[in-house]
């Protein structure tokens, strides 16, 4: 069957080449990583967009550009899509600020202090909670349940991989509840479901994969269906 | 956006205006200061790192107990040793053996364990590793250098969800005598993902 793809970045099972492996390399290539790594989380922190925005954000980049962007490039580009989104800020803001630095390139960055976002970032680090919650029913499954992951649209956002949809897994583990992200990136209302890992025999999924091999796939309940 | 080879100077640098520019804009609008980013840029830099889960490994591989309940209960047995919080609030460990080998990935974008790992490496994220470790597994460990024994079961495990994974590698032979900390420096990032072992002592 032709697998169904949620988006340019679901790529699981795309045959893309060599692993670029770089050894002893630094956690930031570049001072702007720094830059676009700490504003993207200040401006989660600040209630600009949430996680699943963030994300929902990059799947929104077309195929090419999305493939050969850098991970920092990708933040970059969500950042700027969810600001917009959010009208805190515009293109032509960012341009017109890009062209007065350059007129006036040792322009310093504005000082200005925060010290509750400093707090705030010294809590979340350590502390943040993560959105579990016990379920709102039952969970439908049990660990050794075999189940089918439905076809599940994108609207825009869904984490239902393209390459289980439609396949028979079995329920490994079963989880506590953890609020649906596809509602989460259309900040819809909070929607705990239970989720599974399911696994999955990878020459079910492709059948030149390597034997021997299961694919465990992290899946909520409204991506699965019993199966009779 | 993306890059033509011949302008990467030249795109690197308006990369560097551009961010320079939002970053002045989101600090004057009140969303970010140059300590906070600062702060966040530490943290990632120095404080968190594959170190926190050498410790975690290394205290399985001596402490029968705590290893049972890290395996049962993977963020309440890592608050024990004080490792959680940002980007894996979830966490499930899972155990190699002689008979199964894991390996972790995100295959949609690159969830990865912070708490016990630090920030992923490039590797982690890239195309080539997200798509081709679901499907060929095996192959994608001999580019790093792990050849698997055939008949050893894989189990990929694609952070799709809430969950992040961290491997529990085999401890390696003729360790006994090393204590914890000295264990602790055999653990190598690439084990406590999959796509290597622990060094040897």
């Amino acid at each position: 069957m032709t697998p169904m793809r949620i988006g340019p970045h679901d790529i699981g099972g795309l045959h893309l080449g060599p692993v670029p492996i770089e050894t002893g390399e630094p956690v930031f290539h570049a001072d702007w990583e720094k830059s676009v790594f700490g504003a993207t989380i200040c401006a989660i922190i600040k209630g600009a967009f949430n996680v699943d925005e963030f994300r929902s954000g990059i799947e929104q980049m077309a195929p090419e550009p999305y493939l050969a962007a850098s991970y920092y490039e990708k933040w970059l580009f969500t950042l700027e899509y969810n600001l917009a989104r959010a009208g805190v800020l515009t293109d032509a803001e960012i341009s017109t600020h890009m062209a007065r630095l350059r007129a006036l390139p040792g322009t310093p960055l504005p000082q200005r202090d925060d010290t509750k976002l400093l707090e705030t970032i010294d809590w979340l680090i350590p502390n943040c909670p993560g959105g579990r919650t016990a379920p709102p029913q039952p969970p439908l499954f049990r660990p050794g349940d075999r189940v089918r992951a439905r076809a599940v649209k994108p609207a825009p956002h869904t984490r239902a991989p393209g390459y289980c949809q439609g396949h028979v897994g079995v329920v490994r583990l079963v989880h506590d509840a953890y609020p649906l992200a596809d509602i989460s990136a259309r900040r819809g209302p909070e929607t705990p479901q239970t989720l599974y890992t399911v696994a999955f025999p990878a020459t079910d999924l492709w059948s030149d994969a390597e034997p021997g091999t299961d694919v465990h796939a992290d899946l909520w309940e409204s991506y699965l269906e019993p199966i009779n | 956006m993306s890059h033509g080879h011949d302008d990467h100077d030249h795109d690197h640098d308006d990369v560097a205006l551009r961010v320079r520019a939002i970053e002045s804009l989101l600090i004057e609008k009140g969303y970010l200061t140059t300590a906070a980013i600062d702060r966040l840029v530490a943290a990632y830099e120095n404080d968190i790192g594959p170190m926190l889960g050498a410790r975690v490994v290394a205290r399985a591989w001596r402490d029968p107990a705590f290893r049972q309940r890290l395996l049962a209960d993977g963020t309440g047995t890592l608050r024990e040793m004080g490792v959680g919080g940002f980007s894996g609030e979830n966490m499930v460990v899972v155990e190699n053996t002689p008979a199964v080998h894991n390996v972790v990935v995100c295959t949609l974008c690159s969830c990865y364990p912070w708490p016990v790992l630090g920030l992923p490496p490039t590797w982690y994220k890239s195309p080539e590793y997200r798509s081709r470790v679901v499907r060929e597994p095996r192959a994608v460990l001999k580019e790093f250098g792990l050849e698997l024994p055939p008949q050893r079961a894989v189990k990929v495990w694609d952070s799709s969800a809430e969950i992040r994974y961290l491997v529990l590698p085999e401890c390696p032979a003729g360790t006994g005598s090393l204590d914890e900390a000295a264990l602790a420096q055999l653990v190598t990032r690439e084990s406590m993902i999959g796509t290597g072992v622990p060094r040897s002592p």
